[in-house]
Order: C-alpha cells, then structure tokens, then sequence
C-alpha cells in the first residue's frame, strides 16, 4: 500500500496531520495531554524502562519530523529516549529537534502520575490513549503486578498488526464529486483580555452518575448534554462581551470524533474527523431546549458514513490535488498557515473533545485514580475543552491562552452547579497574581 | 475542602480563592484543607521555556513574503547570467529587498503608528535615493526625502514624545515646515528667494491664524461648526496672505489682487465666529443639537 512504511523507514504524514507542523506557532502548539494519576509511587528509571519496551511495540511513534521538499515526513527515531519531570505548564510548545531528542512526545512524571504530551501530527486522542494504557501496563508489570488483558493494552512482544500503522483516510477515500462549500466565521472570543504563553487550565470533575441522570431526562448522551451546556455559555458569554445585538456571530463548537468505529479501521494514527456544531444566534436567543434540539439533529445527522465520507475525500482530494500535491513546501507552509483558520478555527468558537468513559483490565483498577486529558488552545480559540471519564468521574479539563479571564469556564460550570450537578474545580493559575 | 459561594463549586483542598471567579473562601483553616501536590504544575524555572515568538499569521506572511522574495532575486540573478553585461541586476534586487522590507517591518516592528511611520520614511529615503543615484548622482530624490523628512517630523515626531512634552513636538514640526520652505528654495539653485519674500510671511501668517483656533480647542468647547469655519478662516487668511506678499515682492501699486473677495469672505466669516462666540441667541440659532 502507499502508506505502509518504506523500506528505509520513511513514513509520510497522514492526511489530518499534515496541516499540524506548518501551524504550529506561538499560541497553536498542537500538543494535547493525557494523564493517569496512580496510587503507587512512579519510579522514574522503571517508567524509562517501561517506555523503552513499549516504544519497540509502536514504532510508528517513535519517530522524529523531517521537511522535504514538498511535504514534511517522519523518520524511525533511534536516539535514546527520555522521561522528564512534569514541572511546566501543559500542552507546551515541543521544538521537533531539540525538545525531546528529536522524539514527538514526551513522557511526564510526578510522584504519583504518569503523563503523556504528544504532538498531534502523531496520532489522536485515542491512539495516545493505547500508548498511555499500554505504558502504565508495563510499567505496573515491572512492579511486579499482574495486569489483566484489555484491547487497548498493547504488551510489549506482541506481533504489531500493519493495520495500525496506516492511514485510514486513504483506505477508506472514494473519489466524491461532492460541493465542499465554506461555512461562515463563527464569533471568537477577543484576544483583548490579554494572553499568555502559558496554558492555564481550569479542570472540572464530576460524577458520571450526576450526568447520566441529566441528561437521561432530555434523552440525549453525555456528549450531547455537554455540548449544549457549553454552546450554551458561549452564546451567554457573546451576549456579555459584545454588546450590539447586530454584531453577532454564530456560535460554534467543534467535536472531535473518533471514526474507527464507524468506518471500522484499527489504526492509531490520526483518524478524527470534527463535528461543527452551531447556533445562528442572530436569530434570537436560543433556550436551552433549542440548542440541545440543533445538538442531537446535528450530530446525529452528520455521525454516519455519508456524512463522514465526504469529509474523508475531502482531506484526500486536497492533498492529492496536483497544484498542492506539487507545490515546494517553502509555499505551502506560510498558505497553510494563512489558509488553515478559514477551514479550521476560524469556522468554530471552541472546541469539545470527549474520549468518554476509560476502561481497565484487572490489576489496573485499583491503581489507577484519575485521568486527565487536555487539549492545546489556538489564538483564534483561546478557550479548549476536553473531557474524560474514568472510575465514575468525568473530568473536564478546559485549557486557556487567556492570562486570566476564566468567564467562559465560570459560565459553563455554573450552569451546571445550577442544575444539580456537584462540581469540584482545581486550576494551575495563580489564582492569587491576579 | 470549601465551597465558593458565588459558583457553588468545590474548591479543591488548600485553595483559599475560586478559580472561576477570584473570589476569596471565606472559611475556617479546617474546612480549606492543607494544599496538597497541586493537580496541575505551573513552574517555568526549569530551565528557559521555548516557544514561538510569532503567531501562526504573522508567521505566514513573513514565510511567504521572502520566499516570493527569494525567487525574485534568484530569477533576477539567471537573468543576468544569461543576458551578459547588458543587463545589471543590482538594481531591480535593491527594489526587490526594498519592496520586501516594506513588507516584512509592518510584520516584525512593533505594529505602533509611530514605529511604523519611522520605519516605513526610513525604507522609502533609502529606496528613492538608491533609484536615483544608479546614473550616480543625486537629483529628484533630494526633494523627495525633503518632504518625507517633514511628514515625519510633522506628523509621527510629535507622537514619539511623552503626552505632557508633546507641545515642543508641535513647536519643532512647526518650525520644521518654515526650514523645509528654505531648504526647498535653496536646493532649486540661486539665493533664497520666494521663500523669504512670500512663502514664510505667508507661513506666518497662517500659524497666527489656526493659533487662535488652537486656543479655542485647548481651554473652550468650539462646536463643530465652529471649527469648521475656523479651518475655513485660517485657509482665507492663508491666501489673502500669499496674495498680498506676492504683490509686494513686485512692488506693485494695488493692495491685494484676485484676493479681495476672500478677504470679504475671511471678514464675514469672523464676524460670524465673534457673535457666535459672544451672543447666545445666534449660537442657539445656529445649533443643531439632536440630544
Ligand atoms: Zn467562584
């Protein structure tokens, strides 16, 4: 196939991933999180181990980012790997070459976590999820505990199924004549409120039970209910910011979807496509009611293979175009970073990211506590949302470039505090400095 | 572990202020808690901390402008190679690098009118007298810079300074304008001539003129309407000026010429700002409030 490895090991990006390394700029690191807080003490030099063994099972991970001529590409990386402190803030901008030893991860620890940061022209949400999985295994293995099988637990000697390393939007692109229209500019929050450089986060955990509950009673999933509950804060946080009715945008909200299971492929590289999800509130204001209406209509209606196949042949059409296919890349880089907003950010006003609820074999339970996971804000969104379950919680983890306006997170936690929802908060901002 | 009162949420053990909202626990050391290992690190000590200094647009047009400058200088370059001596490149690249860099300051200087202006002053004398000079010596260009080294210190000098020093800024482009009637006059050859006899009379003449307006505008509240026909006054006055200075350079007999009739113009309008100024009935008369 065109995609498998070639001989010399030169693997080309897939086709979500190329728009990753020529965006990357101040303020759009494109690394996302994800972290297992344990109640056993990590031991750095048998964590380092641990990874060294299940690095060997996923090459396609250890690799370092190259520019050619016309694309970038990755290449098998064999310099020693590294875990490191988790000292700095989140989601953190990697150099290719010098930030991790020319690795495209980083492996944290604390004294009782264990952290993955990925770049993520390397995979998504759920392939870091297997890596994550797989090296919290091993490394409970090497303590000594036995750890029941999972299908996200990849043991460090099994056969590597070829399936994983491909990529799936080439399996899986018909050539459509589909019309590929523009949406509008959705309304952003404005960068007024002064940013940092630093990713602040405001972390939300709540019993998964408490929003099963709720939104059983509007018969819609936990997704469904979240992705209102923040549609919902945005319109109200536009309505406060701006103050003419007349120069209001659209409100919308981006969600990730994992589409393995809808096209049936077992890659673990990237294989996510975004649901853009909105309200025209120059309409009027929508009630709650309404939005969760427009919410389950339009993702349910756009979650089938119809709908997603055009959105495949569309990632595989433009890159297969002649014009872009053999354009040098000293041109394609600054149009990709020009052109990127009008067909990503620019065309939503957040984004929510939910992995959902996260099993574990036996052996593993008990000691893991609680998991993390977080998403890298971008300039034109200043606020991401991401959120995971695990052990009857659900952890929302919003992550700001803004230095200290959290108006958009307060609106939407106390939306649910007001509906019954018991929320507890923690945050890294210095609460105290502002 | 606390609870914040404003948003209701639980704030986790040690916190002593709400994170959504800044507001300050109001509650019994037992009830915050003790800070444990925070969730989340927040330490930039270790080591400088990398990250890009520019943002992805900003980051794009820089790229893409020097790569289309890169082929320009490259394709110039070919050229001349393969016309031989009788084509030089130097100058197209000059314009090309010039070109680029008018691009690439609004892009990495401080994106201020003030530093922008400077920048852009500075790249254009640079450019005008490069063109210039390729037949190695200077001409046209002089009078150019002249009156781009005026606009800058007319129009950006001022606003580099403090507010409260702003004043001599307006006191140097004001007598910057009187040297640039000089210089103008002395680089068209000779002795100075039109400018010493009409240009700075006249110069005078309008400065004393908009200086009541300033007045007004700095310790009364002129209307609209006020200003403009003070502007109108001043350009009245302005002419009559030239007129009547004209005339005496030579040394003719009549007073003022094609003037006249902006003189009356000029003497209305004064009349006009004086009962403006003075009655109430003809402000009200003229006044076009809407609220
Ligand atoms: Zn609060």
């Amino acid at each position: 196939m065109r995609n498998d490895q070639h001989s010399d090991g030169l693997l080309p990006l897939d086709n979500s991933a190329i728009i990753y390394p020529p965006t990357v700029a101040r303020y759009n690191t494109h690394m996302f999180r994800l972290s297992m807080d344990l109640s056993v003490k990590v031991i750095p030099e048998r964590l380092l181990t641990a990874l060294e063994h299940v690095l060997d099972r996923f090459p396609y991970f250890a690799v370092s980012l190259h520019q050619g001529f016309y694309w970038y590409y990755f290449m098998p990386n064999h310099k020693p790997v590294a875990v490191y402190p988790d000292v700095a803030y989140p989601c953190g901008y990697l150099h290719r070459k010098r930030g991790a030893n020319g690795y495209l991860f980083k492996v944290l620890y604390t004294s009782q976590r264990i952290a993955i940061e990925i770049f993520h022209a390397v995979t998504d949400g759920t392939g870091a999820l297997v890596f994550l999985k797989s090296l919290v295994a091993e490394y409970l293995r090497l303590s000594g505990r036995q750890v029941g099988e999972d299908p996200q637990v990849f043991l460090p000697d099994s056969p590597m199924d070829p399936q994983e390393v491909e990529d799936s939007f080439e399996r899986f692109y018909t050539p459509l004549k589909a019309v590929f229209g523009f949406e509008s500019s959705a309304w952003h929050m404005p960068s007024k409120y002064g940013l940092s450089d630093n990713v602040q986060v405001i972390s939300a955990r709540m019993k998964i039970e408490d929003l099963k509950r709720i939104s059983s009673v509007h018969k819609v999933t936990i997704t469904e209910y979240l992705v209102a509950e923040l549609l919902d804060a945005m319109q109200r946080i536009q309505e406060q910011m701006v103050g003419n009715p007349k120069r209001y945008k659209p409100v919308r909200i981006s969600v990730p979807v994992n589409i393995r299971k809808v096209f049936g492929s077992r890659s673990l590289r990237n294989f996510t496509l975004f649901v853009v999800i909105g309200i025209d509130v120059r309409l009027g204001h929508y009630s709650f009611e309404e939005i969760l209406d427009q919410v389950v209509h339009q993702l349910r209606g756009n979650v089938n293979v119809k709908s997603l196949s055009k959105q495949v042949s569309r990632n595989v059409a433009g890159r297969r175009h002649p014009a872009i296919r053999y354009a040098p890349n000293v041109f394609k880089r600054p149009l990709m970073k020009l052109l990127s907003d009008s067909y990503g950010d620019d065309i939503y006003s957040t984004t929510i990211s939910n992995i959902g609820n996260v099993t574990f074999p036996e052996g593993m339970r008990e000691v893991v506590e609680r998991l993390d996971f977080h998403l890298s804000p971008s300039k034109t969104n200043k606020t991401s949302c991401a959120a995971i379950g695990a052990n009857g919680y659900l952890v929302m983890n919003f992550t700001s470039i803004y230095a200290t306006k959290t108006d958009f997170e307060r609106e939407a936690l106390t939306a649910l505090v007001q509906k019954g929802i018991p929320v507890e908060v923690a945050t890294n901002r210095n609460v105290k400095e502002q | 572990m606390a609870y914040c009162v404003r948003c209701g949420v639980k704030l986790e053990s040690g916190a002593t202020e709400c994170p959504l909202c800044s507001m300050e626990v109001q509650a019994p050391v037992e009830v915050i808690g003790q800070p444990g290992i925070p969730l989340f690190p927040n330490d930039n000590t270790d080591g400088p901390f990398e990250h890009p200094k520019l943002d992805k647009n900003r980051k794009g047009v820089i790229e893409l402008v020097i790569a289309f400058m890169a082929i320009a200088v490259i394709t110039l370059i070919i050229t001349a190679f393969a016309l031989g001596a009788s084509f030089s490149p130097w100058l197209p690249i000059g314009c090309v690098i010039l070109g680029g860099s008018y691009l690439l300051v609004g892009l990495f200087v401080k994106p201020t009118y003030q530093h922008l202006a400077t920048w852009f002053a500075a790249i254009t004398i640079v450019l005008l007298f490069i063109i210039d000079i390729s037949d190695r010596k200077v001409g046209w260009s002089a009078y150019a810079n002249l009156s781009i080294v005026l606009f800058w210190l007319i129009a950006v000098a001022p606003w580099t300074v403090q507010k409260r020093n702003r004043i001599y800024g307006y006191v140097l482009a004001g007598i910057a304008v009187a040297v640039y009637l000089l210089a103008i006059d002395a680089l068209a050859g000779n002795a100075l001539s039109w400018s010493v006899t009409i240009a700075l009379p006249t110069y005078g003449i309008s400065l004393v003129a908009s200086s009541f307006l300033l007045l007004r505008i700095r310790f009364g509240k002129p209307t609209i309407t006020d200003t403009v026909m003070s502007l109108i006054l001043v350009v009245c006055w302005g002419v009559v000026a030239a007129d009547f200075f004209h005339l005496r350079t030579i040394a003719s007999p009549r007073l003022l010429s094609w003037s006249s009739s902006v003189f009356i113009v000029a003497v209305c309008i004064m009349i006009f700002l004086t009962l403006n100024l003075t009655l109430r009935r003809v402000r009200h008369y003229f006044n076009n409030r809407v609220v």
